[in-house]
């Protein structure tokens, strides 16, 4: 999962937007359908590599990581909207509550009715579970946190630009940037492999968020093995300055698996 | 329900009296620590359960100089404080105070369940005429809002977070007896809630704070605040009390430099602040802002300091502290000019303003009051009293030949 509070430049609401009932809602589903298929994920190459975690295990080296797929945009509510047609076990308010929170596609007015939410923005209040069954469904799966963070320190002209002063602090801002328009994909730049939106849209759910997590107190030391709050703020951290990465931490702490929130969504990867 | 604490200081003080801070040893391995009590003269003894402490202390006598009290921390002040079972507490809200107005005191002789609603926000706001900065906040201000409780109540928080919030958040209160001050337990994704439930075991003035990582960036930008935990008795009354934090402020621009200001992540760490403010805002406590007062009146001062890095040199300009409870605590110092306040700490300041002026509230490490902001000022209206502070009296040229001779060199 990833962070980011929402799009950075994102437009005013457009005449579709302001639709009101009847003909003109029909004609702006069948037109968030189109703009649907326009987003239908496709997916970007990311070379083979090697990743740091960001906190390491003592005595571990780097991670190797093998290449992979991962999708350009993040998951529209159009093509959520699609999935739970196909599977109505994941339809809102279909899921139990040991795999989805109550708040699970809130912003939806009804099963298969997006109401007011753009087609194009980034599906939200999706929990782990259920943006794991939307990319089995696809034949794909959730990207590993270490395949996210690979995908997600690229620069638009560089494989790692985490090491910029000035990238990192355009993410900071980024993430720590108020915006309430809907977090429509595609419309920032893309990095170097040809991604949108790793930054400042929406977090994004990974495939093991708990796997090296900072605790709910953030200054303690702890250990990785102990249940989900495990590592450290600070100490144990392989780079202190990375405050981007303390704040994706942050928010994989925060959640379980069954969470729901407006502010996270996700993409897939094979 | 009764836990011994033998390091619980359950002092009686009343106004006026001298003050003395008597050193305990306690004895042997048992705690290995020392114990600071402060008793003011005449105060009324509370019958206590007796103490038994795991090592008989070893009490010196003292007598305060000025008074010829025996100061000698009293017998109860080693108490296991009673507490009432969470469950048989009555429950009251708290009535929240907001800067600078200092929440009401505790008008409870009993303990009780205290409820707590905070929310936790990110919303762009002045920080200073014309130029706005992304604060971070509880419940909508900076400093977040007081709390006030009474010692062995039961304070049940919750803590949501906004759905508006982009960050997830927690409180870390210090008047928490337990895991992380609360942070753990109340870590909190946007449009979510936590709960948890603390007990007020000891007096003083307390800061709470966020402590979601990066801490310094949550602190530095606003999440801090005090809880005020009242000794059984209270605190002495006074005519007026007042809510100040000051806090560290960290731009790329430089103080005033107009436009959004973001977080500025290596001035924080080089501790290099663009702001150091009172209350949050440039002029917040000052100009029409300021706090009044009037001739006769005592002041109540609660001062914390959020920080994230500076020890603040806390002074009025223009007066002296009767009083200072000493980092917050229920040691009292008295006559005090400037007191220190460190990050992530407090004092409780108290005068009796003698005489008509504007007091000027600064920080004596006194180029962050000239050019980084930290200036708050009380306005004391009343009678001239020309026996304490006669005004300026004459001006005019004088002859040369009327220069005081001054030692050769």
């Amino acid at each position: 999962m990833t962070p980011a509070p929402r799009h950075a430049h994102a437009p005013a609401a457009t005449p579709a937007d302001r639709a009101p009932a009847g003909l003109a809602r029909v004609l702006f589903l069948l037109s968030a359908l189109l703009v649907g298929a326009a987003f239908s994920q496709p997916l970007a190459s990311v070379p083979a590599t090697t990743y740091a975690p960001f906190y390491p295990v003592a005595g571990e080296g780097p991670h190797e990581v093998p290449a992979f797929e991962i999708a350009v945009v993040p998951v529209t509510n159009a093509d959520y909207l699609a999935f739970v047609r196909d599977h109505p076990d994941w339809a809102k308010g279909a899921p139990p509550e040991i795999f989805a929170d109550p708040g699970y596609l809130a912003h939806w007015a009804g099963p298969t009715d997006l109401g007011d939410t753009p087609a194009d923005a980034a599906v939200t209040n999706v929990s782990w579970f259920a943006a794991g069954a939307y990319c089995d469904a696809r034949g794909l799966r959730l990207p590993s946190e270490d395949e996210w963070e690979v995908a997600a320190r690229a620069g638009v002209d560089r494989a790692d630009a985490s090491d910029d002063p000035v990238v990192q602090a355009e993410r900071l801002a980024a993430y720590a940037r108020r915006n309430a328009a809907p977090p429509r994909v595609g419309r920032a730049a893309p990095n170097l492999y040809g991604v949108h939106d790793l930054h400042g849209l929406v977090w994004e759910w990974v495939e093991d968020p708990w796997s090296g997590i900072v605790q709910g107190d953030s200054r303690n030391i702890g250990d990785r093995d102990v249940a989900r709050v495990c590592g450290g703020a600070s100490l144990g951290a392989r780079d202190r300055d990375d405050y981007p990465a303390f704040l994706r931490h942050a928010v994989r702490t925060a959640l379980g698996p069954a969470s729901v929130t407006g502010s996270v969504g996700f993409r897939c990867a094979r | 329900m009764k836990i011994p604490r033998s390091t619980q200081n359950r002092t009686s003080i009343d106004g006026g009296t001298a003050l003395v801070a008597i050193v305990l040893a306690l004895g042997v391995l048992a705690i290995g620590t020392t114990g600071w009590l402060v008793d003011r003269g005449a105060s009324t003894r509370v019958d206590a359960a007796p103490v038994q402490p795991a090592a008989q202390p070893i009490v010196q006598h003292v007598q305060d100089t000025s008074t010829g009290h025996d100061v000698t921390m009293p017998e109860e002040a080693l108490a296991p404080v009673e507490l009432v079972d969470v469950a048989d507490l009555p429950v009251v809200e708290a009535e929240l105070g907001y800067a600078p107005n200092a929440a009401p005191p505790v008008d409870r002789d009993h303990p009780a369940l205290v409820d707590v609603e905070f929310i936790s926000t990110e919303e762009t706001m002045e920080i200073a005429d014309g130029v706005d900065y992304t604060f971070w906040t509880f419940n909508g201000s900076v400093p977040g809002p007081m709390i006030r409780v009474r010692q062995g109540d039961a304070v049940r928080l919750n803590f949501k977070n906004s759905h508006e919030s982009a960050m997830p958040h927690n409180i870390d209160l210090h008047a928490v007896t337990g895991t992380g001050g609360g942070a753990e337990a109340t870590l909190t994704m946007p449009g979510h809630e936590t709960g948890v439930t603390f007990r007020a075991l000891n007096p003083g003035v307390y800061i709470y704070h966020c402590a979601t990582a990066p801490v310094g960036m949550h602190i530095g930008n606003g999440m801090y605040g005090l809880i005020v935990v009242e000794p059984e008795e209270g605190y002495p009354e006074v005519d007026r009390e007042y809510y100040v934090v000051q806090g560290d402020f960290y731009t790329p621009g430089d103080f005033g430099e107009p436009g959004h200001q973001p977080f500025d992540m290596q001035r924080a760490i080089d501790e290099d602040p663009s702001y150091v403010l009172f209350n949050g805002r440039v002029g917040a406590i000052a100009g029409e802002n300021a706090l009044h007062a009037e001739v006769g009146e005592t002041v109540r001062l609660f001062v914390g300091n959020g920080g994230p890095n500076l020890v603040s040199s806390f002074h009025v300009i223009g007066e002296i502290f009767d009083r200072v409870y000493v980092e917050g605590g229920m040691m009292v110092n008295e006559n005090v000019q400037t007191t220190l306040v460190p990050a992530g700490g407090s004092a409780m300041v108290e005068f009796r303003a003698e005489v008509p002026s504007t007091l000027n509230l600064v920080d004596h490490s006194i180029f962050r009051t000239f050019h980084k902001g930290t200036l708050g000022q009380i306005v004391v209206v009343g009678e001239e009293d020309h026996e304490i502070y006669s005004e300026r009296q004459y001006e005019r040229p004088f002859d040369p030949a009327d220069a005081p001779d001054l030692p050769a060199n």
